[in-house]
């Protein structure tokens, strides 16, 4: 169909970066992951994390909308208390984004559900954080499986390693090296995760 | 070219990440836009931070100076504050000092102001008719200053267009660069 016709387009192109960039470097390797995990081992990705977010500065910029609006229609002096109360809750929804960041996103790039097509009740979740130091080189992959409802199985796997062996000196991303890495850990981990049970 | 790399970076972003970008861009505006509501609640002053337009305050203020304002309602104006006021009909605000003050029994306040540069009051500038200001007039008491920072409000006045490039540079790059 259509959309894969173009991923497949995109990802037929090589992803450059600079290379000195260290947030585009993250970047890229993520972004390299979560099309590993949904392209490959077909993951359908969960975007509560992400929407959570999103939601939470939709709140605080509608906020400042409003007292924009209503400082506009009713010029200062009228207007104080409601901007006393737009100015304190939007500077609180700031700080509720900034510790949501922190404590429950935490690194966290991609979440994922492996729904099994042959019907078996148990679908395999599996969390992904990363995390690149600013100017340092070892990049850690965190991946965490869990089995079905039950919380107390699962396994992780993690990937520390330097990301000049994912880059070549263009900047260019070797999406094969990284993805073979991908598949050392994550079958490792799946096979973790199926002997715990 | 190395300068457009930006763009596959921009391709590559699904649409979560674009919407994203977009509400950062506008909590970066919201934090600007609060933190001057914030200054005008405290202050009590609709414009808490002026510059200094003319050099008709020197040598205490010169041209492109920025002054912080407040307008406590309680504190009465006395000959010798520096008040920035705003004439009816016009919206430059000016930056002169009390010399004059008559006040009534009931807190009704009228005073006359003048340039420490000028040679006479400032009579000539108010409207014609006007011959006293009042409290309304006033913007607020100047309170603090720091000298030559307001000179980029006056390039960016003068040169219109400078201002319209700077922000839209700036707009460009907060929506374009991508952190998580």
């Amino acid at each position: 169909m259509s959309n894969t016709a173009t991923t497949s387009d995109a990802s037929a192109k090589p992803v450059k970066i600079n290379k000195w960039d260290t947030n585009a470097v993250k970047n890229a390797l993520d972004d390299a992951c979560k099309k590993y995990f949904k392209e490959t081992l077909n993951f359908t990705e969960d975007y509560s994390l992400m929407d959570g977010r999103l939601y939470i500065s939709l709140f605080a910029c509608l906020f400042s909308i409003y007292a924009l609006i209503y400082d506009w229609f009713y010029p200062f002096p009228k207007s104080r208390s409601i901007l006393i109360v737009c100015v304190i809750s939007y500077f609180i929804v700031i700080g509720i984004l900034t510790l949501y960041m922190y404590f429950i996103e935490h690194g966290k790039i991609f979440i994922g559900k492996l729904i099994d097509k042959t019907g078996l009740d148990s679908g395999l979740r599996c969390t992904i954080s990363s995390k690149l130091k600013k100017y340092d080189d070892k990049y850690n992959l965190t991946l965490e499986y869990k089995e079905g409802t039950n919380k107390s199985t699962g396994s992780s796997g993690a990937l520390i390693t330097s990301i000049g062996n994912y880059f070549d000196e263009d900047g260019v991303l070797c999406y094969d090296r990284f993805t073979n890495d991908l598949k050392k850990i994550s079958d490792q981990a799946r096979l973790n995760a199926r002997k715990a049970k | 070219m190395e300068l457009f790399s930006f763009v596959d970076d921009l391709k590559r972003m699904d649409k979560r990440q674009a919407i994203y970008q977009i509400l950062n861009f506008g909590m970066i505006i919201s934090t600007a836009l609060m933190i001057w509501k914030g200054l005008m609640v405290v202050t009590g002053s609709e414009s808490p931070i002026v510059v200094v337009l003319s050099g008709s305050m020197e040598p205490a203020f010169f041209r492109g100076d920025l002054l912080l304002l407040t307008n406590y309602q309680e504190e009465p104006i006395r000959a010798g504050d520096i008040v920035v006021f705003r004439i009816e009909g016009r919206d430059i605000p000016i930056v002169h000092r009390v010399i004059k003050v008559h006040e009534k029994d009931d807190g009704y306040v009228k005073f006359l102001t003048k340039g420490d540069n000028n040679q006479v009051d400032d009579r000539g500038l108010y409207s014609p008719g006007q011959l006293w200001l009042e409290k309304k007039d006033v913007i607020g008491r100047a309170r603090g200053f720091l000298p030559y920072i307001g000179m980029v409000t006056i390039l960016m006045n003068d040169h219109p267009q400078l201002k319209y490039l700077v922000l839209a540079l700036l707009g460009f790059f907060v929506l374009i660069h991508r952190e998580n």
